[in-house]
């Protein structure tokens, strides 16, 4: 209310103030969120609303809702969808976070003026690889056997820089593979960083799909 | 002989906000003249400010505090200035480690920028009747 000025408006300093404050606590109340979501997935509290869905139309939307951010960093995302037609079933709002994550790191991590490629690809017959690369600097060596555990970060000089809690690649595995896939990266510090997600086409062993659409063979 | 006062602090920080925050609060509150820096490298660059005082981030990308603090050993106007670390990086073995390397002393983040001013002049009167 302070800050949109509802009240009357505060001295330019005061307002910054405001702001500041404002920032830092939607900072920490992401970051509780965060711990409170990995309390809940430790205790098994996860319920999966699992629905049949479009690889081709998970991505576009995922670019959609994320080329303000990019646009911000001078960032381009460039979408490459090579699955047809064929569906992988997911929790539509807990798979859109992981890949949320995947994206926004690979946006935050590249140099500006680069581009991020988005793609659905077929990494077999059976497999559906969701990629998201980047043109970064590359997971360090000696950082990579700790990439998907809680509460760490390549660097923390760095990754003020790149604010986070050091959470959501934990949370983004942990969720995968609750969907019955598999989270892993490529990177190498001249071709940049490739985080995907592999799901299978078929109903996984790990949960229940409801029927799927007519479109679809039967698994 | 009297002490000298304090008037000019540099504030090296990378996080904006932070930065800003300390500003502020130096400047409204102790009424200081504050310059700020947000790296090491820039910090080096404020040498013509001629602070009395500076207050130093440890963790920084580029150049850390520590290294900061090293360089400005070897830059006119900011060598011989008396190094406050600002950080949250102060366990017992760390604040060693800082102290060895030459600081004055330790200010641990979140700091209550209400009483930043307070702190900083308790340190500088302290260290005047070391």
């Amino acid at each position: 209310v302070l800050a949109s000025g509802a009240v009357g408006e505060l001295p330019e300093d005061a307002n910054e103030m405001v702001e500041i404050a404002l920032r830092n606590t939607d900072r920490l109340t992401h970051m509780i969120n965060e711990v409170l979501d990995i309390q809940k997935m430790e205790a098994g509290n996860v319920d999966l609303n699992l629905e049949w869905l479009s690889p081709e139309q998970l991505i576009e939307e995922l670019v959609e809702e994320n080329t303000a951010f990019a646009d911000q960093r001078d960032v381009t995302l460039e979408i490459d969808c090579r699955t047809e037609e064929t569906l992988i079933c997911v929790d539509p709002h807990k798979f859109h976070r992981v890949l949320t994550n995947l994206l926004s790191n690979a946006v935050k991590f590249s140099p500006e003026g680069e581009h991020v490629d988005v793609v659905a690809e077929m990494a077999d017959a059976e497999t559906v690889r969701l990629a998201i690369r980047d043109r970064g600097p590359g997971i360090p060596e000696d950082f990579q056997d700790e990439l998907f555990e809680p509460f760490t970060q390549a660097d923390p000089a760095r990754n003020r820089q790149q604010p986070g809690t050091g959470l959501g690649l934990h949370i983004a595995r942990e969720l995968t593979e609750r969907m019955g896939g598999e989270i892993g990266f490529e990177t190498s510090d001249e071709e940049g960083t490739k985080m995907f997600v592999n799901l299978p086409v078929g109903e996984s062993s790990h949960h229940t799909c409801p029927e799927p659409p007519d479109r679809r063979e039967q698994p | 002989m009297s002490q000298p006062q304090l008037q000019r602090i540099l504030l090296v920080d990378d996080e904006a906000d932070l930065g800003r925050i300390g500003e502020v609060a130096l400047a409204k509150i102790g009424g200081f003249d504050v310059r700020v820096a947000s790296s090491g490298t820039e910090a080096l660059e404020a040498a013509d400010f001629r602070p009395d005082l500076i207050l130093l981030d440890v963790m920084m990308p580029g150049m850390n505090g520590l290294e900061t603090l090293e360089a400005m050993g070897a830059t006119s106007g900011l060598r011989g200035v008396p190094v406050v670390f600002l950080t949250a990086r102060a366990q017992q073995h760390e604040i060693e480690e800082y102290l060895r390397a030459g600081a004055l002393d330790v200010i641990t983040k979140p700091f209550d920028p209400t009483s930043l001013a307070d702190e900083v002049r308790d340190l500088w009167k302290s260290r005047a009747s070391k």
